[in-house]
């Protein structure tokens, strides 16, 4: 079954042939793992032995057992090599910071992050590490363009934006979908500085669950612009003197915020 | 099980992690960015396969020191030259100028225009007001900055002077 030098055969035939398959210490696990490998590994790679070491016949190696050198070189050249990998994963994938994560995206770093360290410990192989890493940030890329083309898909994997307040008024659908009391609504905009629900022309809880609160023109500080003077002749022909665009070029119409009736 | 060696390593590998992030500097795994927040994770990884003892503590020292001194050594070049800076961290892009969306800018950051809506949103700056936006940019941190024009920049004490001026 597994072709061992002769001088490692016997030792191995008995290793499998004991009562008790938890005392037997596997050799390739000692070497690779230190002395307490957890696993019984039936599997016996000779090839590993470092010189020096030789197998007695209760399945115990003898000799020198810890780390070797090289092995801790290697170690650190594989996670030289993990951490540009991961870093070209995440310049591609396109999301600077984590307040740009959707919970898939939070799911996607968790999956990098457990891959890699079997990598670097050299549980597996850096061809198997670097496939699976690549499949991943393959998977990531396509999602970023999928979402940015709109056709529906960014909605089923990010959701939609729901409105809990407007016009000063609660929105109890909107609070019941994203599951907020009105406590924790008044909470929200206590966070933005506002005490008086009226002040509120808009409030959305967006798709990374933050709240943006949007107050009416009357309950905006002051701008420049409306001190009068030059400054107000800009803001006269940056706004062309209109208060309001039509009602379907709003954020804050139905459509764009893509609600339901 | 050898229950006093778990608590050993536990306490050691708690230890050692500790001093290594405290020597790295506060921006190493706090600056909020994603692969700060991945180097995290991995970090945290490593731990439990020296906790219980899957590989060996050395092993674990070499490699969790590897990636914090890459780290650092990646940032130093960073501030050193602007080439590795641009391929480590990318660059600040304009996305909006004069209240309008740029479209290619938009596309290279797979910011979709919903998307770049809920960004302004968030900045309370709703369509009808994009007309203040002198410009805005999403920044290599991935915040969103807007400066808005002049006029539409809040009243500061030093304006009321003025006011009295028209008023007159």
């Amino acid at each position: 079954m597994f072709l061992l030098s002769t001088q490692h055969c016997n030792c191995v035939l008995l290793c499998r042939f004991s009562l008790n398959p938890f005392i037997i210490k596997p050799v390739g696990a000692l070497i690779r793992r230190g002395e307490e490998a957890r696993y019984a590994n039936q599997k016996i790679f000779p090839t590993l032995l470092p010189s020096g070491v030789t197998v007695s016949s209760n399945g115990y190696a003898n000799g020198r057992l810890g780390m070797e050198t090289q092995e801790l070189i290697m170690t650190a050249l594989r996670a030289l090599g993990v951490y540009v990998l991961v870093l070209v994963v995440i310049r591609i994938s396109g999301k600077r910071s984590i307040g740009q994560f959707t919970a898939f995206d939070l799911l996607v770093a968790l999956m990098l992050g457990e891959v890699v360290d079997e990598i670097i410990y050299g549980d597996v192989t850096i061809a198997q590490g670097a496939v699976a890493i690549i499949v991943i940030a393959l998977a990531e890329y396509g999602n970023s363009w999928l979402t940015y083309w709109d056709h529906g898909f960014d909605a089923l994997l990010e959701g939609k934006p729901t409105v809990i307040v407007e016009d000063g008024k609660l929105v109890r659908r909107g609070m019941r979908k994203e599951r907020i009391n009105k406590n924790e609504v008044m909470a929200e905009l206590r966070l933005n500085g506002i005490d008086d629900l009226r002040e509120v022309k808009l409030a959305v809880v967006e798709n990374d669950g933050e709240v943006s609160v949007i107050k009416h023109d009357w309950a905006e500080p002051a701008q420049k612009g409306d001190l009068g003077g030059e400054m107000a002749k800009q803001k006269r022909a940056a706004t062309e003197g209109k208060d309001e665009p039509p009602a379907d070029k709003q954020t804050t119409s139905k459509k764009a915020l893509n609600q339901e009736g | 099980m050898e229950l006093h060696k778990i608590i050993l390593r536990g306490l050691l590998a708690y230890i050692f992690l500790l001093i290594l992030l405290r020597l790295s500097g506060k921006r190493t795994v706090a600056e909020g960015t994603s692969f700060d927040f991945v180097l995290a994770l991995i970090l945290g990884d490593m731990i439990d396969d020296a906790l219980w003892a899957e590989v060996p503590f050395s092993q674990f020292i070499v490699a969790t020191s590897t990636l914090i001194v890459i780290n650092i050594a990646a940032s130093m070049a960073g501030y050193a030259s602007k080439t590795v800076a641009w391929l480590l961290e990318g660059e600040p892009r304009i996305i909006m100028r004069d209240g309008k969306l740029l479209r290619p800018a938009l596309r290279r950051e797979r910011i979709n225009e919903k998307e770049a809506a809920e960004m302004m949103r968030v900045k309370e700056l709703e369509r009808e007001r994009w007309a203040e936006v002198k410009s805005a940019r999403v920044e290599t941190s991935g915040r969103t900055s807007v400066i808005k024009h002049d006029w539409a920049k809040t009243v500061e004490k030093r304006d009321l002077d003025k006011l009295k001026e028209v008023k007159e």
